[in-house]
C-alpha cells in the first residue's frame, strides 16, 4: 500500500475536496487502518456537533453615506490647463494693477523697497552734517526776518490805535513824548525822585495820623463799654442783696411768730 | 455549503460590486443585505459577544465601502471581506488581551465555573436524555472555539460555518493551503478533546436536540 495519508489529505477527505481517485484510495486506507478510521470518525463527530450550532438572526443596518466617493472625486478633477490659465490670468492682473498704481519694487542695500506713485529722485539724495546745519541756519534767519517784520507792523498798529482812541494824540506827538522820556538827564530824574519821596512822606504822615485817631477813638469806645458793664454788674449785685435781705427778714419774722413749745 | 450561502454567492455578482465601487449606495446596501448576517455570525463566533459582534460587523462594512475601489478582482470579494472582518477580530482580541486583568476574583470565578462545568458533564453522563437547549450548546461551542489560537479559530470558522474552500481561506489569510489544513486539523482535535470532556457527542446531541 503506497498511499500515504497525512493531515492535509484527511482534511480534504473530511470536507469532500478530494478527487474521486484519491477519495477511493482514502476509503480503502481507512478500512484497512483502524486507528486512522477512529481518528477520522472523531473529527467527523466534532464536525457534526459544530454543525448543530445555528446562525443567530440579526437586524441588517442601512448604511447612508454622504456622497459616492467616485462621483465626488470625478467632480474634483480639474484639467491641468485650467490651473495654467488661472495662474497666467493672476500674473497678468498683478502686472496691470502694478502699472495702474505705479508700483515699484526695488532691492537696494537696505533691503526690499515697495512703493506706489511717481519716483522721487531726491528721495535718495544724501546730506552731510554741514549741509544740514546750513539749511537750519538759513531757515532760522528767514524765520527771524519774518518775525521782525511782523513786530514792526504790530508796533505801528498799536501806536496808531492808542493815538486815535485814548489820548487823541497823533502818532508823531506820541513819538516825540517817548523820545523826550528816553532823553531825560540825571538832574531831572533826581528832581522827579525827590518830588516823589516828598509826596510819599506826606502821604505816610497822613496815614499815621489817621491811624492814631482811629486807635484813640477805638480805645475810648472800649473804656466806655467796660464802664457800662461794671455799672450793670453793680446794679445786679445791689438787686440781689436786696432780695436776700428781704428773704432773711421774712424768715426771721416767721420764726419769731411761732410758739416756743412747738419745738419741744 | 448551504443554499443560503450559494444564493449569497450568486447575488454578489460582479455587477453589484461594480455598481457599489462606483458609489451606488443602493447597490452597496444590497451587498450589505446579503452579507451582513454572514459577517455578523462569523464575528459573533469569534468574539462571543453580541454587542461587540454588531460593532465589528458595522466597522467591517464601513471599511468595505471606503476601500471597495481598491478591490481589482471582484471575484475575490468574499475572501476580501472576510479578511477585513478577521483583521478587526484580531485587533479586538489584541486589545482585550492587553486589558485583561487576572484578579483574584476572576480566578475564583473561573474555578467556580470549572466546578459547574464538571457537574453538568457528570449529570449528562448519567442522564443522556437530559434536555439540551440550542443556546446552551452554542454557548459551549463558542467558548471552546474562543479557546483556540487566533489562526486556528478563524480557519475553523471559515471552513465549518462560512463554506470556504481551502484555497479561499488561504487567500483570505494570505497563507498556503497546507498551512490552512494543518491549522484546521489541530483546531478540530482540540475541540474534540474539549467536547469529550463535557460528554458532548453525536449521540447526546441526537437525544437532546
Amino acid at each position: 500500500m503506497s498511499y500515504k495519508v497525512d493531515e492535509s489529505k484527511l482534511m480534504d477527505y473530511l470536507y469532500g475536496e478530494l478527487s474521486d481517485k484519491e477519495k477511493k484510495q482514502m476509503e480503502r486506507y481507512l478500512q484497512e487502518n483502524e486507528t486512522a478510521s477512529a481518528e477520522f470518525e472523531a473529527l467527523k463527530e466534532v464536525q457534526t456537533v459544530l454543525g448543530r450550532v445555528k446562525d443567530r438572526e440579526t437586524e441588517v443596518p442601512h448604511f447612508t453615506f454622504p456622497q459616492p466617493s467616485v462621483v465626488v472625486s470625478d467632480a474634483r478633477l480639474t484639467p491641468w490647463w485650467r490651473y495654467a490659465m488661472g495662474l497666467a490670468a493672476s500674473i497678468a492682473l498683478l502686472f496691470l494693477m502694478g502699472y495702474l498704481t505705479s508700483l515699484r519694487i526695488s532691492i537696494n542695500d537696505g533691503g526690499v523697497q515697495i512703493a506706489f506713485g511717481k519716483n522721487d529722485s531726491q528721495s535718495n539724495q544724501t546730506y552731510s552734517k554741514e549741509d544740514v546745519e546750513n539749511i537750519v541756519q538759513r531757515l532760522l534767519a528767514s524765520n527771524n526776518e519774518i518775525i521782525e517784520e511782523k513786530l514792526d507792523q504790530s508796533e505801528g498798529a498799536i501806536i496808531q490805535k492808542i493815538s486815535q482812541d485814548k489820548f487823541l494824540m497823533n502818532a508823531d506827538t506820541l513819538n516825540e513824548y517817548l523820545a523826550k522820556l528816553w532823553n531825560l538827564d540825571q538832574e531831572t530824574l533826581m528832581g522827579i525822585v525827590e518830588n516823589s519821596e516828598q509826596h510819599q512822606k506826606k502821604y505816610t504822615d497822613e496815614m499815621l495820623r489817621s491811624l492814631a485817631i482811629y486807635l484813640d477813638v477805638q480805645r475810648q469806645n472800649d473804656l466806655e463799654l467796660i464802664q457800662a458793664r461794671f455799672e450793670n454788674f453793680e446794679n445786679n449785685a445791689e438787686y440781689n442783696q436786696r432780695q436776700t435781705n428781704q428773704i432773711l427778714t421774712n424768715l426771721i419774722g416767721t420764726v419769731a411768730e411761732q410758739p416756743i413749745n412747738q419745738y419741744e | 455549503m448551504s443554499v443560503e450561502t450559494i444564493a449569497v454567492d450568486i447575488i454578489s455578482a460582479d455587477h453589484l460590486i461594480s455598481r457599489a465601487q462606483k458609489g451606488d449606495e443602493k447597490a452597496f446596501n444590497q451587498l450589505v443585505n446579503h452579507w451582513y448576517k454572514r459577517i455578523y455570525n462569523y464575528v459573533l463566533k469569534y468574539c462571543t459577544e453580541e454587542d461587540l459582534a454588531t460593532e465589528l460587523a458595522q466597522k467591517t462594512f464601513i471599511a468595505v465601502f471606503k476601500n471597495l475601489k481598491t478591490l481589482k478582482n471582484t471575484e475575490s470579494f468574499k475572501p476580501w471581506i472576510y479578511r477585513i472582518a478577521t483583521n478587526f477580530c484580531h485587533e479586538e482580541a489584541r486589545r482585550q488581551a492587553r486589558n485583561k486583568m487576572h484578579s483574584i476574583a476572576t480566578q475564583e470565578h473561573e474555578e467556580e465555573k470549572h466546578t459547574h462545568d464538571q457537574a453538568i458533564a457528570e449529570s449528562r453522563m448519567f442522564n443522556p436524555e437530559r434536555s439540551f437547549q440550542q443556546s446552551e450548546l452554542a454557548k459551549i461551542v463558542f467558548e471552546y472555539i474562543g479557546e483556540l489560537p487566533d489562526e486556528q479559530r478563524c480557519v475553523v470558522l471559515m471552513k465549518e460555518y462560512e463554506g470556504f474552500k481551502f484555497h479561499e481561506i488561504a487567500e483570505a489569510l494570505s497563507t498556503s493551503e497546507n498551512t490552512v489544513k494543518t491549522r484546521l486539523y489541530r483546531g478540530l482535535r482540540f475541540l474534540k478533546k474539549r467536547l469529550e470532556e463535557q460528554n458532548i457527542t453525536r449521540e447526546t446531541i441526537h437525544y437532546e436536540l
